[in-house]
């Protein structure tokens, strides 16, 4: 996917699920019925996705089947730095918000 | 009630099609990397379908709408918003790094940063945690199918024992990572379906129509963020809701990632993706109000049973009721394998055989499963309800292992094994002291996870004054000091 079809539709994933998070304090239920499709589209994503690498899949798992026990050995870790990748920025603007909803909706439970 | 024989079809054939996917994978299973963490190439989209069909159980499936029923749609932001909060926090600063330092378990991380008699202890202690945790999912496997088939609930128990205890033990998490692929889907799948009739039944007369309708049934309160749960319950639950920060099965995913990269966004995805089946979850209890009343069932755990039993015709009953059954399976086996894995991982390998082979440490592990089984058959056969039984468990869970954890993420300084100690026993003590007492306040609402966390982090803080001092883990893993052993 290219990095403008990424910037759109993960902007989209963030306006559908804020929208549903202010439905909800103004008791509009009706607009939860999206949500199966939101559910199910998460679910045709995953699909898609493993069956697009799937032969990929296959082939680097295909060693484990020919493995026979062998002894424990050892590896050494070694450190690398996270990417700050397109996903890592929006994932950052859902790590905000998300919990500043939940706490809102604590709050206003709580108060009113 | 005994449904029909075309969803009886549907139901067996699920299960079957599962185990068979189960016993294909065993292959692929020959090696420690292979049983415990599926080989560490788990791609973006196992690791996202594993994630949420692990962490989201039949226990959950049912209590939500029951609490949803029962309390109003605060239900979900009571219940469910801590953990949303903290799972994402833990996605988004800590999946990458677990993998980084790619171990088995989450007591390997306590052997690094506080010594190997922490892993030992703490290891037994999850292994412990890992059967009570899945009991309440093997209480919802049983409570479905004595709904379907009538079938007596202790008989419930001991089959999807038998059952998810097969193929875990034959295939280890390779089978894990690929069943729970087709448990996810059909999850997804079952739920929108139940979700759209639902919608059908109760929701055409418009936003208006509906909420008189909930009125006739909800008192004002229940139209509230947080309905009428007190500010004890919040709390309570809030803890319950932390359990990301110690739960294996989260940290098991991102073992089992490719990369950490992967790990990152196919646990933070699978968030965002676990978020709308709790509003299906909530949907599902809203219509269970219209539709069913108050009068309609004897017991809120029961609401989504009813309700799909009331409104789904033939066929679509079977898919609703296999997904059940999967969302129960799928958390059960992960949770098996996690509890093998501490049994032959950081008891049998690190405390009685460091020379162990790895077919050895398997095969403990393998026994690891068998009597997690039996645990878990035991406490959910007195187990008195649901939410209960996880309210309890979490409370005590919670102070054990929460402090020693953040104090490797957070506390970034020395640590000595005593801080380990005394932390666990402490919090151990306090919280289940607090039960019995009936979670008195102390000035402010006090349930008894967070009071056990309190006495825990006190616990910590002293003991971490005793003993040799092991140097920070962070500091090991940029050193290169941490091997995987």
């Amino acid at each position: 996917m290219s990095k403008s079809a990424k910037i759109s539709l993960y902007s989209l994933i963030i306006l559908l699920y804020g929208v549903i998070m202010v439905a909800f304090l103004m008791n509009y239920f009706i607009i939860l019925i999206i949500v199966p499709f939101l559910a199910l589209g998460w679910a045709v994503s995953v699909l898609v996705s493993f069956i697009k690498d799937l032969n990929k899949f296959r082939e680097d798992i295909k060693e484990d089947s020919l493995k026979n026990w062998g002894e424990v050995t050892s590896v050494v870790v070694e450190w690398e730095e996270e990417p700050r990748d397109i996903e890592w920025k929006f994932e950052t603007a859902a790590m905000i918000l998300f919990p500043l909803f939940i706490l809102a909706y604590w709050v206003i439970g709580i108060a009113f | 009630m005994v449904i029909s024989v075309l969803d009886q079809i549907i139901i067996w054939g699920g299960i079957i099609v599962i185990a068979l996917i189960g016993v294909y994978f065993s292959k692929f299973s020959k090696s420690m990397d292979g049983f415990f963490v599926a080989g560490r190439k788990m791609t973006y989209p196992l690791v996202l379908a594993s994630m949420l069909a692990s962490w989201h159980g039949i226990s959950f499936y049912l209590w939500l709408p029951g609490a949803v029923y029962e309390m109003g749609w605060g239900g979900w932001v009571v219940t469910c918003g801590s953990y949303c909060v903290v799972d994402m926090f833990m996605g988004y600063f800590f999946a990458f790094k677990a993998r980084m330092i790619g171990q088995f378990t989450v007591p390997d991380l306590f052997g690094r940063a506080y010594g190997s008699k922490a892993q030992v202890v703490s290891g037994f202690a999850y292994f412990i945690y890992m059967g009570a945790f899945a009991s309440a999912e093997i209480v919802a496997c049983a409570l479905v199918l004595n709904f379907a088939f009538g079938m007596n609930m202790t008989l419930g128990l001991i089959l999807s024992a038998v059952f998810v205890t097969v193929y875990c033990f034959t295939a280890g998490q390779y089978a894990v990572f690929m069943t729970d692929f087709i448990q996810y889907l059909l999850m997804a799948f079952g739920l929108a379906v139940l979700c759209i009739f639902s919608f059908r039944f109760c929701m055409e007369g418009g936003n208006e129509l509906l909420l008189s309708k909930l009125s006739e049934v909800w008192s004002d309160a229940k139209f509230k963020p947080t309905s009428d749960y007190s500010i004890t319950q919040i709390v309570g639950f809030g803890i319950i809701g932390m359990e990301a920060i110690m739960s294996q099965l989260y940290f098991s995913r991102a073992y089992s990632a490719k990369s950490g990269k992967v790990a990152r966004d196919g646990i933070l995805s699978s968030l965002y993706a676990m978020i709308s089946h709790d509003w299906m979850l909530v949907v599902i209890g809203i219509s269970s109000v219209v539709i069913l009343g108050t009068a309609g069932i004897a017991n809120a755990e029961q609401a989504t049973l009813y309700l799909s039993a009331t409104i789904l015709p033939k066929g679509f009953l079977g898919i609703v009721f296999s997904a059940l059954i999967a969302a129960g399976l799928s958390t059960l086996n992960s949770a098996l394998i996690a509890g093998a894995s501490n049994l032959g991982r950081d008891v049998y390998q690190k405390a009685i055989n460091p020379k162990a082979t790895q077919k050895q440490i398997v095969n403990v592990g393998r026994a690891g499963i068998v009597i997690l089984s039996v645990l878990m058959v035991v406490i959910g056969y007195f187990a008195d309800s649901l939410i209960m039984l996880i309210y309890t468990i979490g409370q005590i869970a919670m102070p054990i292992f929460i402090v020693p954890i953040l104090g490797i993420y957070f506390y970034r300084k020395p640590k000595s094994l005593y801080a380990v100690f005394l932390s666990m026993g402490a919090g151990a003590i306090a919280s289940v002291t607090w039960l019995f007492l009936g979670e008195p306040d102390l000035l402010i609402p006090m349930p008894a996870g967070l009071f056990g966390v309190g006495i825990s982090a006190i616990g910590f803080f002293i003991g971490n004054n005793f003993g040799v001092k092991k140097p920070d883990l962070w500091e090991q893993v940029k050193h290169g000091e941490i091997t995987m052993e």
